[in-house]
């Protein structure tokens, strides 16, 4: 077992340099800083284009700017935005702390909506609930979720705040807090994140219900459940320590690779409500191609995305015995 | 966040409990007649193959079903623009009209055209390569299996979008990209773009598929009478992937539809000159909060509809073609 | 003559499929006695698996069940669900075809079989655990103790079928039902297997059903054989008279089958075994018999006495008389 994890690790470590190089040249090609400083500060001389590409380490190969990036990145030196030009990691900073908060919230109210709905629909297969449950998951499937943002944000803000004749939305549609709001208040912090917390559990619900559903089902048709049904104990035991313990091994292995993308926030519902997490910073940023806030955040994403895969390869082999000697 | 790309696995049809159940019916009917009659007994996707072929056909036929042109602004009897004030119960305007005055719904079929066009074009193009791929791991096993299916694990898992956006600006900035992927804002780009992120689920399945065949007796026992690899390919493991390749493709369509809006939304997609669906409701924008609630809802309506109906479809495809689906995971 | 352990009378069993009724168990009816082996033999889907699955309770709840069943006098059919569950386990149990697949993946082989034993057995963990390891020992695994803590993937196909017959005999059964636990097993695991039966039995006092396609497998270990065919008993006695003197053409088809290396060519039974949707009328074996006439179209055969050994045939005495001559 320690060999199956000394040898994922030892994979994980060339493959996060491959990948965040790859990112650097992908990104840099994509928003060329140079290109940017200079659209930003037009007036910039000759002299302080040099300055800024020395500064940045924008000189020489593709290959010698990463490992100059590299060095200034671990060493936790981010620099300025191109734009406004801010200190990289305080924005940052709390662009991820929404994005986490918003993604582990709306994760732990859709798995756990979604793998009870899969468990149930499975266990009564073809019956009312099973249909309907099936016919609302390829619904929320289907939907991409812009689409469910923008509807949601229509009827909740607009059509029923004019039904019910109130004067504010009748749930908020935009921000962290309303406008002017500074300070910590729960209440209002929860408020803000219903409709955004929908739009993802919903996805989130529709996806784990079917995947649930189908583990369910594969191992309902076992033959070790019908050894363990020959040996007499309750249904219920049968369902809970023989179907369950097997089909949420593969769930539980997307839930890992899931989780690993939750850093990365989520560019449409974020910027739909206006709410200030790491994918809405990186859509601006993108936008502006502000490449000194571009890469700090996807370096932290693809980290997080492999350590997570590493994650569920563990778990995987944890949960089945089966593939420990592989 | 969510992965839409892992392949779902499908309701294992319910499997007879008793092996000697099976043996009991014996009916001599020819494989596509059986998938024909497994997919007819799926409700859902019988009434999508509907929806969709009028949907279809409608948006091909545009130039013919649509009452006015794609990007023409209909003047008011009296002289003026007609502008976004009116409002559906029209007759004229079934779905309305935008802020320049050019009707909804004949935007909406011109639309579909291209949203339908990208879509398909995704599809095939990126079922080619995941099989290619997919085939070919499959068959070697190995180290290279290996090393593909890792890779794969990772382009799935990058956030899509992300990715997508990237790629998206590189042809802007580069101008060898804008001649390999296509220029910005082109059909050809996010086709390509799209393909490179969707091929991946396809060669999962293809791998599968053939790694599961690799072992079964058949293939020994063509061995076994000295046929060759590229016989065996082709006659035995090729006709049992067609099956599978299709649910992929289907699937991969109503993804595509999907990203393309997405994408196009955001205004990383189609030229807005292109009324593909996503621009509609990129147009349709700020006017929903001054209450013009047809502009996004009849849009958002058609795409919901299309995709439900392609994801159904394949549903029923799966049901179909691929009865005892084997559940790869990782 | 010792008490019957099991008695079915009259089973019936049917499924409702979207193409119809299948009528998989047409009527059988048998007793097995203490220390008895019966040798259970038919095709695929001459309806032996679903008959002993029925005494175990563990059709589906769809299938469609008329008869009796009696386990020592305790009726099975139509019998509350709890009821049918504390029966199974205990005083019935199972041994299943592919030992692979009949075991829980994830959990350790020890673990499997002190589950089967608290099932009905009120003691404690301790204890549970230890009887699991002597019931490994007895089965003939060595090393019983290191290897109740492994899981069933680290075993060969033999061993995991001991373990799967540990787990059977985990209570004491007195009726064992194994379901051809030899065939996805190589022919020298076989026979240990098939040792293993026997010795269990032996120890047990149990009356055991053996399933099974392989005549050879039944010549060694039956005491009575019976033969089934389309959800009917066609033939039973003891093992040697069954196979001496087969009085069935069935019984006799199979048996000129067996391959013989003195033979240029195989001698199958012609035809295909029948559509259990719609069963042809009285005996459903007519169609592939050599000794067919129109009588055997009328009324399905009863098992009749024919000397030492029961036929449902109708034509028995004339056939006999035929083949002597």
């Amino acid at each position: 077992m320690a060999r199956f994890i000394g040898r994922r690790v030892a994979w994980a470590i060339p493959v996060l340099l491959i990948v965040t190089f790859l990112t650097f040249w992908a990104v840099k090609s994509a928003t060329d800083p140079v290109q940017s400083f200079l659209r930003i500060n037009t007036r910039a001389t000759p002299e302080m284009v040099e300055e800024y590409k020395v500064k940045h380490g924008l000189i020489g190969s593709t290959p010698e700017q990463y490992v100059h990036w590299l060095g200034n990145f671990v060493t936790l030196e981010w620099g300025n935005s191109i734009k406004g030009n801010r200190p990289v990691w305080p924005d940052l900073k709390a662009a991820m702390v929404n994005s986490l908060v918003l993604g582990l919230t709306a994760s732990f109210v859709g798995i756990t909506i979604g793998l009870g709905i899969g468990i149930l629909s499975a266990l009564r297969q073809y019956s009312k609930f099973d249909t309907a449950a099936t016919g609302a998951a390829f619904v929320g499937i289907s939907m991409p979720p812009f689409v469910s943002a923008v509807l949601l944000q229509v009827f909740f803000a607009i059509m029923i705040t004019s039904w019910l004749n109130l004067d504010k939305p009748f749930l908020p549609v935009a921000g962290i807090y309303p406008p002017g709001q500074t300070e910590f208040d729960l209440w209002l912090r929860m408020k803000h994140m219903i409709l955004p917390v929908t739009v993802v559990a919903i996805q989130i619900i529709a996806v784990y219900s079917r995947y649930m559903r189908a583990s369910l089902l594969d191992v309902k048709g076992s033959d070790y459940m019908r050894t363990a049904r020959a040996k007499g104990i309750s249904e219920r035991k049968v369902i809970m320590h023989h179907a369950l313990r097997n089909a949420m091994i593969p769930v539980v292995t997307v839930a890992a690779i899931d989780f690993g993308a939750i850093v990365g926030g989520l560019i449409i519902t974020e910027r739909i409500f206006e709410f200030r997490g790491t994918g809405d910073y990186l859509l601006t940023a993108l936008g502006n191609g502000d490449f000194p806030q571009i890469m700090p955040l996807m370096f932290i994403i693809v980290s997080s995305i492999i350590i997570f895969n590493l994650i569920a390869d563990l778990a995987y082999a944890w949960l089945d015995p089966r593939i420990r000697l592989g | 966040m969510v992965d839409i790309l892992t392949p779902i696995p499908g309701d294992p049809v319910e499997a007879p409990v008793l092996e000697d159940l099976e043996d009991l019916t014996v009916e001599s009917k020819s494989p596509t007649q059986l998938a024909l009659r497994r997919y007819r007994h799926h409700r859902a996707a019988m009434i999508s193959s509907v929806v969709l072929l009028i949907i279809a056909l409608a948006c091909v036929f545009a130039t013919f079903v649509a009452p006015y042109g794609e990007n023409e602004a209909i003047k008011s009897p009296d002289g003026g623009l007609r502008n976004e004030i009116l409002v559906p119960p029209n007759s004229q305007f079934w779905f309305g009209t935008d802020s320049i005055g050019r009707d909804l719904y004949s935007r909406v079929l011109y639309g579909g055209r291209v949203s339908l066009f990208v879509g398909i074009a995704s599809a095939i193009s990126a079922g080619l390569i995941g099989t290619a791929v997919g085939a070919f791991a499959g068959f070697r096993g190995g180290k290279i299996d290996n090393g593909l299916m890792r890779f794969t694990d990772l382009v799935l898992g990058l956030p899509l979008l992300v990715i997508l956006i990237i790629m998206r600006l590189l042809p802007e900035k580069q101008p060898w990209a804008a001649t390999v992927l296509g220029e910005p804002g082109s059909k050809r780009l996010m086709v390509t773009l799209i393909t490179l992120v969707a091929w991946t689920g396809t060669a999962r399945i293809v791998r599968g598929v053939v790694l599961s065949l690799k072992e079964k007796e058949f293939v020994e026992a063509a061995r076994a009478v000295g046929a060759s690899d590229k016989r065996i390919i082709v006659r035995h493991l090729v006709p049992n992937t067609i099956g599978p390749i299709v649910v992929s493709l289907t699937f991969i369509v109503a993804l595509a539809i999907g990203l393309e809006s997405t994408l196009s939304y955001f205004g990383f997609g189609l030229s807005p000159t292109q009324s593909s669906w996503g621009n509609l409701l990129a147009d349709a924008g700020t006017n929903v909060i001054t209450g013009k609630w047809w502009l996004i809802l009849f849009p958002a309506l058609i795409l919901l509809i299309t995709i439900l109906c392609i994801n159904f479809m394949g549903d029923g495809l799966r049901d179909a073609l691929d009865p005892k689906q084997e559940q790869k995971v990782i | 003559m010792t008490l019957p352990v099991l008695s079915v009378r009259d089973l019936h069993v049917s499924f409702p499929t979207p193409d119809g009724l299948v009528q998989a168990v047409r009527g059988v009816s048998f007793d097995i006695a203490q220390h008895e082996l019966l040798g259970v033999v038919g095709e695929s889907g001459s309806g032996k698996s679903v008959t002993f699955l029925a005494v175990m309770g563990l059709l589906p709840k769809r299938a469609i069940i008329t008869g009796s069943i009696r386990v020592g006098g305790q009726e099975l059919v139509g019998a509350p669900d709890d009821e049918v569950r504390k029966v199974r386990g205990k005083r019935v149990a199972m041994i299943f075809q592919d030992p692979l697949t009949a075991l829980n993946p994830v959990h350790r082989v020890g673990a499997q079989v002190v589950e089967m034993i608290l099932a009905h057995q009120d003691i404690s963990d301790d204890a549970a655990n230890a009887k699991a390891v002597e019931l490994l020992d007895l089965v003939g695994i060595p090393q019983p103790d290191v290897r109740a803590r492994q899981y069933p993937h680290e075993f060969s196909g033999g061993m995991r079928q001991r373990v799967v017959i540990a787990m059977a005999i985990a209570n004491s059964p007195e009726i064992l039902i194994a379901d051809e636990p030899t065939t996805a097993l190589d022919t020298t695991v076989q026979a240990q297997i098939l040792d293993v039966v026997q010795n269990v039995q032996h120890e047990l006092g149990a009356a055991v059903a053996f399933i099974t396609h392989d005549l050879g497998v039944v010549a060694r270990i039956a005491d009575r054989v019976q033969v089934m065919y389309a959800g009917r008993v066609t033939e039973r006695g003891e093992a040697h008279d069954i196979f001496l003197r087969p009085t069935h053409p069935y019984t006799r088809g199979l048996l000129t089958s067996l391959p013989d290396a003195n033979l240029d060519r195989l001698i199958p039974i012609p035809g295909a075994p029948p559509n259990m949707l719609r069963p042809p009328s009285g005996c459903a074996f007519r169609i592939r018999c050599p000794y067919a006439a129109d009588v055997c179209a009328g009324e399905i055969p009863e098992l009749k006495p024919f000397g030492a050994i029961e036929t449902a045939c109708v034509r028995v005495e004339e056939i006999a008389a035929e083949v002597s001559a």
